[in-house]
Protein backbone atom coordinates (compact mmCIF):
# COMPACT_ATOMS: atom_id res chain seq x y z
CA UNK A 1 0.00 0.00 0.00
CA UNK A 2 2.68 2.30 0.85
CA UNK A 3 4.51 1.70 -2.26
CA UNK A 4 1.78 2.37 -4.56
CA UNK A 5 1.08 5.80 -2.35
CA UNK A 6 4.62 6.59 -2.61
CA UNK A 7 5.05 7.68 0.70
CA UNK A 8 8.36 8.20 1.96
CA UNK A 9 10.58 9.24 4.55
CA UNK A 10 9.06 9.53 8.61
CA UNK A 11 5.37 9.67 7.19
CA UNK A 12 5.76 5.94 5.54
CA UNK A 13 7.52 4.99 8.92
CA UNK A 14 4.70 6.56 11.26
CA UNK A 15 2.22 5.09 9.03
CA UNK A 16 3.95 1.63 9.46
CA UNK A 17 4.24 1.91 13.08
CA UNK A 18 1.40 3.06 13.46
CA UNK A 19 -0.69 0.01 11.84
CA UNK A 20 1.45 -2.55 12.95
CA UNK A 21 0.78 -1.42 16.64
CA UNK A 22 -3.00 -1.71 15.97
CA UNK A 23 -2.81 -4.83 14.47
CA UNK A 24 -0.80 -6.53 17.20
CA UNK A 25 -2.86 -4.88 19.48
CA UNK A 26 -5.97 -5.98 18.60
CA UNK A 27 -5.14 -9.64 17.79
CA UNK A 28 -3.84 -9.86 21.76
CA UNK A 29 -6.16 -8.07 22.64
CA UNK A 30 -9.11 -9.87 21.13
CA UNK A 31 -7.94 -12.76 19.38
CA UNK A 32 -6.11 -14.05 22.21
CA UNK A 33 -8.82 -12.89 24.62
CA UNK A 34 -6.11 -11.08 26.64
CA UNK A 35 -9.14 -8.95 27.55
CA UNK A 36 -11.29 -11.33 29.70
CA UNK A 37 -8.51 -12.50 31.17
CA UNK A 38 -7.18 -11.83 34.93
CA UNK A 39 -4.79 -8.63 35.29
CA UNK A 40 -2.41 -11.03 36.89
CA UNK A 41 -2.00 -13.01 34.13
CA UNK A 42 -2.42 -9.81 31.70
CA UNK A 43 0.62 -7.86 33.30
CA UNK A 44 2.62 -10.93 34.06
CA UNK A 45 2.89 -11.49 29.93
CA UNK A 46 2.25 -8.08 28.59
CA UNK A 47 5.20 -6.16 30.81
CA UNK A 48 8.20 -8.40 30.08
CA UNK A 49 8.32 -7.67 26.64
CA UNK A 50 8.47 -3.48 27.46
CA UNK A 51 11.75 -4.59 28.13
CA UNK A 52 12.98 -5.04 24.68
CA UNK A 53 12.64 -1.41 23.96
CA UNK A 54 15.54 -1.14 26.07
CA UNK A 55 17.70 -3.73 23.77
CA UNK A 56 15.96 -2.15 21.03
CA UNK A 57 17.66 1.77 22.54
CA UNK A 58 21.23 -0.26 22.91
CA UNK A 59 20.86 -2.21 19.37
CA UNK A 60 20.13 2.01 18.04
CA UNK A 61 23.58 3.22 19.76
CA UNK A 62 25.30 0.46 18.85
CA UNK A 63 24.41 0.56 15.14
CA UNK A 64 24.83 4.30 15.01
CA UNK A 65 28.50 3.88 16.62
CA UNK A 66 29.63 0.99 14.45
CA UNK A 67 28.02 3.26 11.28
CA UNK A 68 30.27 5.94 12.08
CA UNK A 69 33.63 3.33 12.35
CA UNK A 70 32.58 1.49 9.34
CA UNK A 71 32.38 4.66 7.47
CA UNK A 72 36.05 5.75 8.85
CA UNK A 73 37.98 2.54 8.37
CA UNK A 74 36.61 2.14 5.13
CA UNK A 75 37.09 5.74 4.28
CA UNK A 76 40.44 5.64 5.17
CA UNK A 77 41.37 2.29 2.70
CA UNK B 1 -5.02 -35.37 38.76
CA UNK B 2 -7.53 -32.94 40.31
CA UNK B 3 -8.51 -29.79 38.76
CA UNK B 4 -7.86 -27.26 41.44
CA UNK B 5 -8.11 -23.64 40.05
CA UNK B 6 -10.97 -23.46 38.60
CA UNK B 7 -14.11 -20.68 39.29
CA UNK B 8 -15.41 -22.88 41.76
CA UNK B 9 -13.27 -20.87 44.28
CA UNK B 10 -14.80 -17.81 43.10
CA UNK B 11 -18.24 -18.15 44.37
CA UNK B 12 -16.81 -18.66 47.88
CA UNK B 13 -13.27 -16.21 48.08
CA UNK B 14 -14.42 -13.39 45.99
CA UNK B 15 -11.10 -11.74 44.60
CA UNK B 16 -10.94 -8.44 44.20
CA UNK B 17 -10.80 -6.70 40.37
CA UNK B 18 -7.78 -3.97 39.67
CA UNK B 19 -4.31 -3.45 40.34
CA UNK B 20 -5.65 -4.58 43.70
CA UNK B 21 -6.66 -7.99 42.45
CA UNK B 22 -2.78 -8.27 40.49
CA UNK B 23 -1.30 -7.04 44.29
CA UNK B 24 -3.60 -9.79 45.80
CA UNK B 25 -2.66 -12.44 43.90
CA UNK B 26 0.49 -12.26 43.45
CA UNK B 27 0.52 -12.04 47.44
CA UNK B 28 2.12 -15.26 49.74
CA UNK B 29 -0.42 -18.45 50.28
CA UNK B 30 -1.87 -17.23 46.58
CA UNK B 31 -1.95 -19.31 43.60
CA UNK B 32 -0.67 -16.44 41.03
CA UNK B 33 -2.89 -16.90 37.88
CA UNK B 34 -6.87 -17.56 38.81
CA UNK B 35 -9.31 -19.16 36.78
CA UNK B 36 -6.90 -20.07 34.44
CA UNK B 37 -6.14 -23.63 33.23
CA UNK B 38 -2.52 -24.34 33.90
CA UNK B 39 -2.31 -25.44 29.84
CA UNK B 40 -3.22 -21.82 28.64
CA UNK B 41 -0.62 -19.97 31.59
CA UNK B 42 2.36 -22.86 30.07
CA UNK B 43 1.61 -21.74 26.57
CA UNK B 44 1.48 -18.30 27.44
CA UNK B 45 4.81 -18.43 28.90
CA UNK B 46 6.17 -20.37 25.80
CA UNK B 47 4.69 -17.40 23.56
CA UNK B 48 6.44 -14.73 26.03
CA UNK B 49 9.85 -16.76 25.82
CA UNK B 50 8.95 -17.13 21.84
CA UNK B 51 8.25 -13.17 21.58
CA UNK B 52 11.88 -12.63 23.50
CA UNK B 53 13.15 -14.89 19.98
CA UNK B 54 11.54 -13.13 17.95
CA UNK B 55 12.33 -9.87 18.71
CA UNK B 56 16.00 -10.84 19.66
CA UNK B 57 16.02 -11.68 15.62
CA UNK B 58 14.12 -8.34 14.65
CA UNK B 59 16.39 -6.26 16.65
CA UNK B 60 19.28 -7.43 15.28
CA UNK B 61 18.05 -6.96 11.76
CA UNK B 62 17.75 -3.58 12.80
CA UNK B 63 21.21 -3.29 13.53
CA UNK B 64 22.63 -4.70 10.77
CA UNK B 65 20.74 -3.17 8.64
CA UNK B 66 21.81 0.19 10.20
CA UNK B 67 25.70 -0.73 10.32
CA UNK B 68 25.73 -1.66 6.79
CA UNK B 69 27.40 0.32 4.47
CA UNK B 70 26.17 -0.98 1.61
CA UNK B 71 22.43 0.30 0.00
CA UNK B 72 20.13 -2.08 1.41
CA UNK B 73 18.05 -4.26 -1.45
CA UNK B 74 14.40 -2.55 -2.44
CA UNK B 75 12.03 -5.11 -0.62
CA UNK B 76 9.29 -3.74 -2.99
CA UNK B 77 11.45 -4.84 -6.02
CA UNK B 78 13.20 -7.82 -4.90
CA UNK B 79 9.24 -9.24 -3.84
CA UNK B 80 7.63 -8.31 -7.06
CA UNK B 81 5.76 -10.88 -8.84
CA UNK B 82 4.90 -10.55 -12.69
CA UNK B 83 1.50 -11.78 -13.39
CA UNK B 84 0.12 -11.62 -16.44
CA UNK B 85 2.48 -9.86 -17.76
CA UNK B 86 1.92 -6.96 -14.84
CA UNK B 87 4.81 -6.22 -12.64
CA UNK B 88 3.20 -5.79 -9.06
CA UNK B 89 5.41 -5.15 -5.88
CA UNK B 90 4.76 -7.30 -3.13
CA UNK B 91 1.96 -9.38 -4.60
CA UNK B 92 3.07 -12.48 -3.19
CA UNK B 93 3.67 -10.93 -0.08
CA UNK B 94 0.32 -9.16 0.34
CA UNK B 95 -1.23 -13.24 -0.70
CA UNK B 96 0.38 -14.64 1.85
CA UNK B 97 -0.68 -12.07 4.63
CA UNK B 98 -4.12 -12.27 3.48
CA UNK B 99 -3.89 -16.24 3.88
CA UNK B 100 -2.65 -16.50 7.45
CA UNK B 101 -5.05 -13.55 8.62
CA UNK B 102 -7.82 -15.57 7.37
CA UNK B 103 -6.31 -19.07 8.82
CA UNK B 104 -6.57 -16.85 12.20
CA UNK B 105 -9.91 -16.06 11.69
CA UNK B 106 -11.10 -19.25 11.04
CA UNK B 107 -9.20 -20.72 14.12
CA UNK B 108 -10.96 -17.63 16.39
CA UNK B 109 -14.27 -19.23 14.49
CA UNK B 110 -13.29 -22.91 15.98
CA UNK B 111 -12.55 -21.80 19.29
CA UNK B 112 -16.01 -20.46 19.53
CA UNK B 113 -17.68 -23.19 18.03
CA UNK B 114 -15.42 -25.96 20.13
CA UNK B 115 -16.67 -23.85 23.64
CA UNK B 116 -20.02 -24.36 22.13
CA UNK B 117 -19.03 -28.07 21.65
CA UNK B 118 -19.99 -27.83 17.94
CA UNK B 119 -17.67 -30.42 17.21
CA UNK B 120 -17.96 -30.91 13.31
CA UNK B 121 -17.70 -27.51 12.89
CA UNK B 122 -14.95 -27.55 15.18
CA UNK B 123 -13.07 -29.67 13.37
CA UNK B 124 -13.75 -28.41 9.89
CA UNK B 125 -12.79 -24.76 10.83
CA UNK B 126 -9.51 -26.39 12.53
CA UNK B 127 -8.65 -28.48 9.44
CA UNK B 128 -9.49 -25.20 6.97
CA UNK B 129 -6.86 -23.54 9.30
CA UNK B 130 -4.27 -26.05 9.14
CA UNK B 131 -5.08 -26.01 5.31
CA UNK B 132 -4.78 -22.25 5.09
CA UNK B 133 -1.65 -22.43 6.86
CA UNK B 134 -0.16 -25.33 4.82
CA UNK B 135 -0.78 -23.23 2.19
CA UNK B 136 1.09 -20.52 3.38
CA UNK B 137 4.14 -22.35 3.71
CA UNK B 138 3.68 -23.54 0.33
CA UNK B 139 4.26 -19.65 -0.73
CA UNK B 140 6.78 -19.13 1.50
CA UNK B 141 8.73 -22.16 -0.31
CA UNK B 142 8.19 -20.71 -3.74
CA UNK B 143 9.24 -17.40 -2.81
CA UNK B 144 12.38 -18.81 -0.88
CA UNK B 145 13.17 -20.80 -4.26
CA UNK B 146 12.98 -18.09 -6.44
CA UNK B 147 14.94 -16.15 -4.39
CA UNK B 148 17.57 -18.25 -4.05
CA UNK B 149 16.99 -20.07 -7.78
CA UNK B 150 16.78 -16.90 -10.01
CA UNK B 151 18.02 -14.05 -7.86
CA UNK B 152 20.73 -15.62 -6.35
CA UNK B 153 19.93 -14.31 -2.97
CA UNK B 154 22.37 -16.26 -0.49
CA UNK B 155 22.49 -16.03 3.46
CA UNK B 156 26.00 -15.02 2.66
CA UNK B 157 25.78 -12.34 -0.22
CA UNK B 158 23.52 -11.45 -2.97
CA UNK B 159 24.00 -9.40 -6.51
CA UNK B 160 21.38 -6.57 -5.09
CA UNK B 161 23.51 -4.75 -2.33
CA UNK B 162 24.27 -5.57 1.52
CA UNK B 163 25.40 -8.98 2.11
CA UNK B 164 23.25 -8.95 5.37
CA UNK B 165 20.26 -8.76 3.74
CA UNK B 166 19.97 -12.28 3.06
CA UNK B 167 21.12 -13.43 6.31
CA UNK B 168 18.85 -12.06 8.55
CA UNK B 169 15.44 -12.88 5.26
CA UNK B 170 16.06 -16.62 5.83
CA UNK B 171 16.84 -16.32 9.30
CA UNK B 172 13.81 -14.46 9.96
CA UNK B 173 11.12 -15.52 7.61
CA UNK B 174 12.81 -19.41 8.05
CA UNK B 175 12.15 -19.26 11.74
CA UNK B 176 8.74 -17.58 11.39
CA UNK B 177 7.72 -20.87 8.65
CA UNK B 178 9.37 -23.40 10.82
CA UNK B 179 6.64 -21.94 13.59
CA UNK B 180 3.99 -22.40 10.96
CA UNK B 181 4.81 -25.87 9.72
CA UNK B 182 4.87 -26.99 13.74
CA UNK B 183 1.62 -25.02 13.55
CA UNK B 184 0.18 -27.30 10.94
CA UNK B 185 0.96 -30.45 12.74
CA UNK B 186 -0.50 -29.36 15.92
CA UNK B 187 -3.74 -28.04 14.30
CA UNK B 188 -4.31 -31.38 12.66
CA UNK B 189 -3.64 -33.35 15.95
CA UNK B 190 -6.08 -31.55 17.53
CA UNK B 191 -8.80 -31.79 14.87
CA UNK B 192 -7.97 -35.12 15.18
CA UNK B 193 -9.00 -35.53 18.91
CA UNK B 194 -12.21 -33.67 17.96
CA UNK B 195 -13.09 -35.29 15.32
CA UNK B 196 -13.11 -38.98 17.49
CA UNK B 197 -14.50 -37.18 19.80
CA UNK B 198 -11.48 -37.32 22.39
CA UNK B 199 -12.56 -33.78 23.96
CA UNK B 200 -16.27 -34.96 24.70
CA UNK B 201 -15.50 -38.38 26.19
CA UNK B 202 -12.59 -37.25 28.27
CA UNK B 203 -10.40 -39.44 26.78
CA UNK B 204 -6.79 -39.65 28.21
CA UNK B 205 -4.23 -37.69 26.06
CA UNK B 206 -1.27 -40.53 24.57
CA UNK B 207 1.49 -38.34 25.81
CA UNK B 208 0.12 -36.46 29.00
CA UNK B 209 -2.60 -38.47 29.73
CA UNK B 210 -4.36 -35.73 30.63
CA UNK B 211 -8.38 -35.30 30.23
CA UNK B 212 -9.11 -33.96 27.39
CA UNK B 213 -11.09 -31.24 26.77
CA UNK B 214 -12.11 -27.71 24.61
CA UNK B 215 -9.33 -25.92 26.56
CA UNK B 216 -6.49 -27.54 24.20
CA UNK B 217 -8.34 -25.87 21.12
CA UNK B 218 -8.35 -22.56 22.40
CA UNK B 219 -4.29 -23.00 23.71
CA UNK B 220 -3.73 -24.47 19.82
CA UNK B 221 -5.52 -20.48 18.83
CA UNK B 222 -3.47 -19.11 21.14
CA UNK B 223 -0.67 -20.70 19.59
CA UNK B 224 -1.86 -19.55 16.07
CA UNK B 225 -2.79 -15.91 16.63
CA UNK B 226 0.55 -15.80 17.71
CA UNK B 227 2.42 -16.77 14.76
CA UNK B 228 0.06 -14.22 12.66
CA UNK B 229 1.21 -11.90 15.25
CA UNK B 230 4.72 -12.59 14.97
CA UNK B 231 3.53 -12.17 10.98
CA UNK B 232 2.78 -8.80 11.27
CA UNK B 233 5.96 -7.70 12.70
CA UNK B 234 7.90 -9.32 10.15
CA UNK B 235 6.07 -7.94 7.33
CA UNK B 236 5.82 -4.23 8.83
CA UNK B 237 9.49 -4.37 9.29
CA UNK B 238 10.85 -6.55 6.58
CA UNK B 239 8.78 -6.29 3.60
CA UNK B 240 7.14 -2.62 3.74
CA UNK B 241 10.27 -0.39 5.43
Amino acid sequence: MVDYLQFQGYLRWFLIILFMMLKAGLIVAVFMHMLWERLALVYAIVVPPLLLLVLLGIGALEADYTFFARGVFFGAM
Amino acid sequence: MTRTATTSTAGILARPDGIEGVVADWSSDQRAFKNVPWGKVMMWIFLLSDTFIFSSFLISYMTVRMTTTVPWPNSSEVFALTIFGQHIPLILIAIMTFVLISSSGTMAMAVNFGYRKDRRKTFVLLLLTAALGAMFVGMQAFEWTKLIVDEGIRPWGNPLGAAQFGSSFFMITGFHGTHVSIGVIFLIITAIKVYRGDLDRERPGFLTGRKGNYEIVEIMGLYWHFVDLVWVFIFAVFYLW
